[in-house]
Order: structure tokens, then C-alpha cells, then sequence
């Protein structure tokens, strides 16, 4: 028997998915991400880091979508 | 083999008082645990909570049972000992579950595995809770805290990049219109002020400072020689102020040196003044021996002359002390005629190498202060002492156009200085303000997406569990339309509300118009429903006594649905008191082959929780025949209970003609005499078995055969009769054998059950799959 996946777990990844696909984050920020959100363990100040660096990145910075 | 419980130990935990060893078959997905009311069904489940997710199980929910870490250990046994022990199959070491500091504590690799437990309470919770309490009861598989923590995160984070936005800009707001009103000041050059300021601050600050640096030098030294000249001055006539009161006193001195020649007198005199009031004659002198002395008036002239003595001492002190004052005077002069030189000297440097116009219009002719321009300090003589005057007198003239200039250089640097700043805090903050403005749009941008997802995520879940629920319903109550609907109030928070279509009428609250019956399954159900979501397909699912008030056809759709629905998770579990349910299964009602059927004993506080598998109708029959000594009547009453379980399932099954009664009870005549002659005679059971051809059997004889010892059942095995007593051991056991023989041709070897599904063929179907089985022949009775 595995462990099944807790619904943070399953929309976390979905969340990812989606992040990934607009390049919204930069992609060096993706592979801690999920572990991170799905455990609420981010702060406001980490995701200034992970915005900024989303910001000065290169692929980030030219696919940015404006709300 | 799929991974599933292989035993299940508990020691010192609730009702186990004894070490007890529950064991489970891997191979069947289901299993059913019964047990008459405190016989320790909830300690096994508790148990397989406690290991599996650290939870105190059902004692949670039990007022007057805190602390939980107290009430789960057994009665006369303590908290160290408590002990539960859960080994899968193919895991090499168990899971053990032990009390540490008051909660569970769990051992083994990894996690174990997760266990879903329902219990009676929580379907209560499901249906007829508040909104906010059924959130709860479902909030294990619904509830978001990770992904809502991280959300609310990111909007404090959006919160804290609008600040800075705000921040940025007002700073450069402030900056701009600081820099707007100098360029007002200075009368608006150029096109706007901030290219202005932009020029301006071009200008290199240093030369400026330079310049105000190189001025304050020039007036510090126009300053420390003013402050030598004055110093020199009052030095100069301190000194001779006290020179003049040294001359004073050296002649007060000198006019008495006449009386220090006196010096020998003032001893004979002070001899005198001891001698006469002592003398022997004092009438006569002592030196001349005439006579003729006054004592008294001698003695007051010697006292005034010595008076006038003491005088001339005092001003031998006073003439000492002016002295020193004269002399500590001059020493003091003639430093600050030094300092003078040195701060002339040190002004010189300063002035000739100024460039400045207040210093160049001093016109200040070198060749004059040859001493003030050497490379050294010169020493102090008084042509140079002369030129350090001369020249500090001559620079004095540009002491205040210098301060004046150089107030206004501070002020250009001043302004240069703020014009940079607030040059750069634009620039600075321009830059701030669009950094965060594009952080701000991308940090809302995923917010936009996690928001979404969450929304969606939630919405789709409660669709999906919605529909799945009304599948399973259906399975259990068809053609009702029992249809349950769930979403999240948007105006509450962890709020799900429910509504049902009842009777065509929708949204109204399930409750309301459902029967008990109806909302205990719609609540199982919904469980399983989110358990098949959530499940991942290895879960245990645990009922613990969840179902109790439906009727039999609905109890049987209910054992087929679970039945149905044990392939989507890991093993499935159900606990229950309700032994219908067991007898079904036990009598082919059921798939017994893929039932794992444990039966729980009565519960002491000495022998704790006794437990027993528990044997099918056929299989028990059997072993009632072989067994030795051979018990007769036990024999008998078994083969005719299970014979009568096999004909009503036949009859109901054909809708064979039965006389009406007002329960359905009937005895095995009624029963063997429900079978016409056209089904009697069409009756056969066929067996497709993998790579085998199809075993067929004619059930008519079998029926005719039974028939005529079906006596047997009540004369051995239901009463006291003499003629019973006749019947030879043998022919009971015959008896038996011919309806083990009967089980043997209807009950399917694969699945264990009665051929009771209607496919839309010529035959009845049992649980098997489509091309292997048993099948039973008519699908209809011609008699009827």
C-alpha cells in the first residue's frame, strides 16, 4: 500500500501545471514550489523572492500576462 | 496479490484487556467483522485508526473521555503497554502504533497505510449537520489549508508590493517637487525641471568642496591668529601689570634694608622681653649694672619696636610672591608672542597659496614677510615678531568677504548635493515603482491562477462526488432518482450546503423528505464516493456500523454496491451487528468468495476480544457431516435451514406461486411446493470455468430426490418423535450430502454466490464475469 495524495497535494500539482504553462514563475522556482504550497509552509516574504526573481528572469519577464 | 492487512495486533488498547491477534486474508477485499453490540468491533476499528492515522478514533467524539491518551488504554493496563501492530502482506516489517507523551506514535518505514473510516456519527454529521459541521465531517478530503495558507500568503505579499509601489512613488513625488522648486527658484532654465536638475547635477561636487574646504582653512587661520593676537595682547598686559607690582615691592624692600641691618637688635630685644620678667634684679640693667630701670614701661617699648620689626618680614613675603606672579606673567607672554609667530606663520602658508579674489585683493607684498614665507616655523625675535603682527593686521581686511564667500560656496554645495539626491531618488524610485508595478501585475497574475484552480478544484470535486453519489444511489435505491447535490456557500467560509430532488421538486434539503434509510445510504455514499476520488485505489476503507434501518432488497443492492465498488480501494472493511447481514453471505446471498468473514465473540474484562472465523452455510454443513461424534439432529436442522435459504432464494427469484400469508414465512413443504412441474423440469445450472467446456447439470432430479427426505429436517432435526429416532444416522447424513450436493450445482465456486443477475439473456448470471461462472436456467418460469 502507498500513501494516497491529500487534496493539497492534487491541486497543488494542477497549480504547477497551470503556472507552468502561462511561464508565469520562473522554471528554477518550480521544483520546490509545490512541496511549499501544498503545505502552506510559503510567507508573504517568499513569495516576494520567487515574484522578483519571476520578474528579472528572462523567460519570466517576456511572457508576464497583465491582469 | 494485492498489499492488504494480514494481522492486525493489539495490546493493552481499549477492549483488548488480552493480547489479541486479529487475523485478516489479504486475498479477499472485503471483510466483514461481526459482532453483537460490545463485543470490541469499535476497538478493532479504533485500533486501525490509532496505527494508521494517528488518531485516538472513535473516543474523540465521547464527552467525559479526557484525556484521550487515558481512555484508550485498557482497563487495569498502562499507558507503556498499550501497543497496536498492523503487518500488510508483502511489507517486511509491521507498523507498530505505541503511546508517546500522550499521543499516538507510529514505527516502521514510512508512513502506514491511510485508513478512511466512517463512522455511524459522522453520517449523521454528513446529513443532517449545519452546513459548517458537515465541512468538517467531509473537510479530509475537501479542505485546502496548504494551498489557502499559501494563497493568503501571496495576497499579503501582493499587499506588501503595493506598499513599496506606493512608497516608491511618493518618495520620487517628494524628490520631484523639491527639485521643482529649485528650478523655480533659479527661475525656470531650460525646457522642464528635472533636465535641468539632471545638468545641473552634472557638476562635480568636489571642486566645490575643495574650494569651501580651502576657505574654511584660510579662516580658521585668520581666526587662530586673531585669537594669538588677542591672547598675546592680554598676556602682555597682565605682565606688565604685575611687573609694575614687583618694582613696587622690590622698593618697599630696599627702604627697609635699613631695618634688616637691625636683624641683631630684634633677637637681643626678643631675649630682653624673656629675660625681664625673670630677673633677679630688675631694677638694676644687665648690661651697665645702673639702677634705675623700669621694667614694665622697658618692656612695652621692646614690644612696639618688635611690632614694627615684623612689618619688614611681611614685605619680604609680599616682595617674593609679586615676583613669581612677574615671572609666571612673562613666561606666559612670551609663549603667546610665540603663538602669534606660529599663527602668522601658519596664515602665510595659507594666504599665499590661495587663488582666492578676497586673498588676491589683500595685495599682500611677500617680499615684506620673508620670515612668514620660510619653510619653517622661524624662531621668535622681534623683527619677526613684527612681521607676524604686520601681516596678521593686513589679512584681517578679508576676514568677512571670505566668510561670505564661503557661505555662499556651502550654499552651491548644499544645493548641488540635494539636486543629485533628488536626481537619484527619481531615478531610484522610477525604477522601484516600476519594478513592483510589474511584480505587483505578476504576483496577481498567479494569485489569478491559484484562485481559479482552488475554485475549480472545489466545484469539480463536489460535481464529481455529486454524480458519483447519484450513481451509487442508484445502485442501492433504483429508478427513485435519489440525486444529492453539494457546493461551498461563496458566503461562508468552509460552509457546504446540500440539496436534493425530491419527487421532481429540486433543491430542497435532503432531510427533510428522505427516509432514515435513504439518508444512512446517501451518507455512505457520499463517503465512499470521496474516498474513490481521494483514495488513489490502495486505501483502507473502514464502515463502522454505518448501516442498520434498510429493508432486505435494499440491504442486499447495498451488499451488491459494496461489493461492486471494493475494487476502487485498497481493502474495505465493514463492521457490523446487524446479522442478517452475515446470514446472507454465509447462505450464497453474497459473494462469499471475496468476503472474508470474521466473527467477533462475547467480550470479558479477563478474556477480552474473542474473535472466530466464521464458516459458510455448505462448508459448515459439511463439517457438521463429517464431524465425529456425529451430531444428528445438529446435522439435520443445518441441511434443512440451508436447504429452505437455497428454495427462498429459488422461489423469489422464479416468482414461484406460494400460498398468501401475511409473512412470508415458509416451511420447506411450501417452499419445494412452489416449483411447478414446467420449472422442475427446465431447472439446470451450467459452469463456464477458463479453457474448460461447459459443465452442465439438471437440477430436477436433485429437487425430486431432496424431496422425499425432507422429513428428515423435522422429525430429526426439529422435534421430539419416535419415529425420528428410527432413522439411521446414514440416511441424515444422506440427507445433507444431497443438499451440499444442490449448494454444490447452484453456488458459483468462483464468486460464492446464488446466480441472481439478470444480464438480458436466456439465463441468471452470478457475480463471475461474462464468459466464466455459474448460470442458471430459465431466466423465466414457464409455469408462470
Amino acid at each position: 500500500m502507498t500513501m494516497d495524495r491529500t487534496p493539497d497535494q492534487l491541486l497543488a500539482q494542477e497549480i504547477i501545471a497551470d503556472l507552468r504553462a502561462d511561464r508565469l514563475l520562473a522554471e528554477k522556482q518550480m521544483a520546490g514550489l509545490a512541496a511549499n504550497l501544498e503545505s502552506g509552509k510559503l510567507k508573504p516574504e517568499d513569495w516576494r523572492v520567487i515574484v522578483e526573481m519571476a520578474v528579472d528572469s528572462q523567460q519570466g519577464g517576456k511572457n508576464a500576462k497583465a491582469n | 496479490m494485492p498489499k492488504r492487512i494480514e494481522k492486525l495486533s493489539l495490546a493493552g488498547f481499549r477492549g483488548a484487556t488480552v493480547p489479541v491477534d486479529i487475523p485478516f486474508e489479504p486475498a479477499k477485499p472485503i471483510t466483514l467483522i461481526f459482532g453483537e453490540n460490545g463485543s470490541g468491533k469499535s476497538t478493532i476499528i479504533d485500533a486501525l485508526d490509532f496505527v494508521c492515522n494517528k488518531e485516538f478514533g472513535s473516543i474523540v467524539e465521547k464527552s467525559g473521555t479526557n484525556p484521550k491518551d487515558q481512555y484508550v488504554v485498557s482497563l487495569k493496563s498502562a499507558a507503556k503497554d498499550l501497543r497496536v501492530t498492523l503487518k500488510i502482506n508483502g511489507e517486511p516489517q509491521p507498523w507498530v502504533a505505541t503511546l508517546e507523551r500522550g499521543l499516538p506514535s507510529v514505527s516502521g518505514k514510512d508512513h502506514a497505510p491511510r485508513a478512511r473510516i466512517l463512522r455511524r456519527s459522522q453520517i449523521l454529521k454528513i446529513i443532517n449537520e449545519r452546513p459548517a459541521d458537515r465541512y468538517k465531517a467531509l473537510e479530509g478530503f475537501i479542505a485546502l489549508p496548504g494551498i489557502e495558507s499559501s494563497e493568503q500568503a501571496l495576497r499579503d505579499c501582493i499587499q506588501g508590493i503595493k506598499g513599496d509601489f506606493e512608497n516608491a512613488t511618493r518618495a520620487k513625488t517628494q524628490s520631484e517637487a523639491s527639485l521643482s522648486d529649485s528650478w523655480r527658484d533659479e527661475g525656470k532654465p531650460g525646457t522642464d525641471f528635472l533636465t535641468w536638475a539632471k545638468e545641473r547635477g552634472k557638476a562635480d561636487a568636489s571642486v566645490l568642496r575643495a574650494s569651501v574646504a580651502s576657505l574654511g582653512e584660510i579662516q580658521d587661520a585668520l581666526a587662530t591668529a586673531q585669537r594669538a593676537v588677542d591672547s598675546w595682547g592680554l598676556s602682555l598686559k597682565d605682565r606688565n601689570e604685575k611687573e609694575g607690582r614687583f618694582q613696587k615691592a622690590e622698593q618697599a624692600v630696599k627702604a627697609l634694608e635699613a631695618a634688616a641691618k637691625e636683624s641683631d637688635l630684634i633677637d637681643l630685644l626678643k631675649d630682653a622681653q624673656k629675660y625681664l620678667p625673670h630677673a633677679i634684679r630688675p631694677e638694676e640693667c644687665p648690661l651697665c649694672e645702673r639702677p634705675g630701670v623700669e621694667v614694665a614701661s622697658l618692656l612695652n617699648r621692646i614690644a612696639v619696636r618688635l611690632a614694627e620689626m615684623n612689618r619688614t618680614a611681611l614685605l619680604k613675603t609680599a616682595l617674593d610672591t609679586s615676583k613669581k606672579a612677574y615671572e609666571t606673567a612673562l613666561t606666559t607672554n612670551t609663549n603667546d608672542r610665540a603663538t602669534l609667530i606660529l599663527s602668522a606663520w601658519t596664515l602665510a602658508g595659507a594666504l599665499s597659496k590661495s587663488s582666492v579674489p578676497e586673498v588676491i585683493a589683500l595685495h599682500l607684498d611677500w617680499l615684506k614677510f620673508p620670515n612668514m614665507k620660510a619653510a619653517t616655523s622661524p624662531s621668535d625675535t622681534d623683527e619677526v615678531f613684527r612681521e607676524a603682527q604686520t601681516l596678521q593686521i593686513s589679512a584681517k581686511a578679508c576676514l568677512d568677504p571670505l566668510k561670505k564667500r564661503r557661505e555662499a560656496e556651502t550654499r552651491a554645495l548644499n544645493q548641488l548635493g540635494m539636486i543629485q539626491r533628488g536626481v537619484a531618488s527619481v531615478q531610484e524610485n522610477t525604477k522601484k515603482a516600476e519594478d513592483s508595478e510589474a511584480q505587483q501585475k505578476r504576483a496577481q497574475a498567479v494569485l489569478k491562477v491559484i484562485e481559479k484552480r482552488r475554485k475549480d478544484f472545489t466545484d469539480k470535486i463536489l460535481a464529481d462526488i455529486s454524480k458519483e453519489v447519484g450513481d451509487l444511489c442508484e445502485v442501492i435505491h433504483p429508478g427513485e432518482g435519489v440525486k444529492v447535490r453539494f457546493f461551498l456557500n461563496p458566503s461562508f467560509r468552509n460552509s457546504l450546503e446540500s440539496s436534493a430532488e425530491f419527487a421532481g421538486v429540486k433543491d430542497v434539503p435532503p432531510q427533510a423528505y428522505y427516509s432514515e434509510s435513504h439518508l444512512d445510504t446517501i451518507g455512505v455514499c457520499i463517503f465512499m464516493a470521496l474516498a474513490k476520488r481521494f483514495g488513489g485505489g490502495d486505501e483502507i476503507v473502514v464502515l463502522d456500523d454505518v448501516v442498520t434501518s434498510v429493508d432486505a432488497p435494499h440491504m442486499e443492492r447495498f451488499m451488491d454496491l459494496l461489493i461492486s465498488q471494493a475494487s476502487h480501494f485498497g481493502q474495505l472493511i465493514v463492521a457490523t451487528h446487524y446479522r442478517p447481514w452475515l446470514e446472507r453471505f454465509r447462505h450464497a446471498r453474497g459473494p462469499s468468495a471475496s468476503v472474508q468473514l470474521l466473527r467477533l465473540g462475547p467480550w470479558s474484562l479477563t478474556r477480552g476480544i474473542r474473535h472466530g472465523r466464521i464458516k459458510v452455510a455448505v462448508e459448515e454443513l459439511k463439517d457438521a457431516v463429517a464431524a465425529d461424534p456425529f451430531d444428528r439432529q445438529a446435522v439435520a436442522s443445518k441441511a434443512g435451514i440451508f436447504l429452505e435459504s437455497l428454495l427462498d432464494q429459488l422461489t423469489l427469484l422464479y416468482k414461484c406461486r406460494m400460498p398468501r400469508v401475511p409473512e412470508p414465512d415458509y416451511t420447506l413443504g411450501e417452499l419445494m411446493g412452489g416449483f411447478g412441474k414446467g420449472l422442475r423440469t427446465a431447472l439446470k445450472s451450467v459452469v463456464h470455468a477458463d479453457g474448460k467446456p461447459p459443465k452442465e447439470t439438471s437440477i430436477t432430479a436433485m429437487l425430486d430426490d431432496i424431496d422425499t427426505f425432507n422429513w428428515i429436517r423435522n422429525q430429526v432435526g426439529g422435534h421430539w418423535n419416535f419415529k425420528g429416532f428410527d432413522v439411521p444416522d446414514a440416511d441424515v447424513a444422506k440427507y445433507a450430502q444431497r443438499i451440499t450436493d444442490l449448494a454444490e450445482v447452484l453456488i458459483c465456486v468462483g464468486c460464492g454466490s446464488l446466480p441472481t443477475k439478470n444480464r438480458g439473456e436466456s439465463h441468471w448470471h452470478c457475480r463471475c464475469g461474462e464468459s466464466k461462472g455459474l448460470r442458471l436456467f430459465p431466466l423465466e418460469n414457464p409455469d408462470n
